[in-house]
């Protein structure tokens, strides 16, 4: 059961890395909440099922072709740079505004608790390998 | 875009909000300011407008203060022969400043200001759940 671990590891940091960055763009919405033709922006979620069965879409980042061992490998944004896209207004002010701050509030706590739930979960499995270390009691 | 950057926005949006809140504290406050001189302009109502941002440093758009205007909205007339900024006639221009719309305005910004708070207060205990994991 060596092998699950770090695959694990490696999708709790992209989902927190992921929900991060939708917690800033929903910080832009709410800060823009009163700014005329302000459209609502979200994330396109990353396929995290994928990413953990090792399928297809198991590296989400793209990396730059190396033809020559001389040349450096290119730093790629990958998963940790979602796709942004614009969300289909509910309702939208006269001044063309169509940020509805109850949604993004809810959003909001919708990726703090998908964090919590990351974070939590890092911990325990990092609690389990010390145990298997043998200094789960120190 | 990580959570420094949700609270950099959120900072930015507090901002904006207390800006407004300023300027309608401001139209309240002048709602009676007729003018210095017999028949003059009293006090013009200031609108305040916000824009979209780039900060080129982060990739964030925030939101900072496009522009502060004045409302075209015609005065108020009303006959007061004894008042001193009354014209010839006995006509005095009061602002174009309706308390309650302004109220309405303060309530408005004090709310997306809370939701910016809220923002702020999110992305923090973020933080501090990632810095936990160290203990």
């Amino acid at each position: 059961m060596a092998a699950p671990l770090p695959a694990l590891f490696q999708l709790l940091s992209v989902r927190a890395g992921f929900l991060q960055a939708r917690h800033a763009v929903l910080a832009q919405n709410l800060a823009n909440a009163d700014t005329p033709r302000y459209q609502p922006q979200d994330l396109v979620e990353p396929d995290f099922e994928a990413l953990l069965r090792g399928g297809p879409g198991a590296t989400p980042s793209v990396s730059v072709a190396r033809t020559r061992s001389a040349h450096l490998a290119g730093v790629s944004a990958g998963a940790a740079s979602p796709r942004q896209k614009a969300v289909e207004a509910f309702e939208t002010a006269p001044s063309g505004n169509a940020v509805i701050i109850e949604e993004q509030i809810r959003l909001m706590g919708q990726a703090d608790r998908g964090y919590q739930l990351a974070t939590n979960l890092y911990g325990k499995y990092v609690g389990m390998m010390r145990t298997a270390l043998g200094v789960g009691n120190a | 875009m990580d959570l420094e950057t949700s609270m950099q926005i959120a900072a930015a949006g507090m901002q904006a909000q207390s800006a407004r809140l300023r300027v309608t504290s401001e139209n309240l406050a002048n709602a009676q300011s007729t003018a210095q001189s017999p028949g003059g302009d009293p006090y013009r109502r200031k609108t305040i407008s916000f824009a979209n941002a780039l900060d080129r440093a982060t990739g964030a758009r925030l939101v900072e203060v496009r522009r502060y205007g004045t409302d075209p909205a015609a005065f108020e007339r009303r006959f007061e022969p004894s008042h001193p900024a009354a014209d010839a006639t006995g006509y005095v221009l009061y602002p174009n400043v309706n308390p309650l719309i302004e109220l309405m305005d303060m309530r408005e910004a004090q709310r997306s200001f809370e939701a910016n708070l809220t923002a702020m207060q999110q992305a923090r205990g973020m933080l501090q759940r990632t810095l936990d994991l160290l203990r």
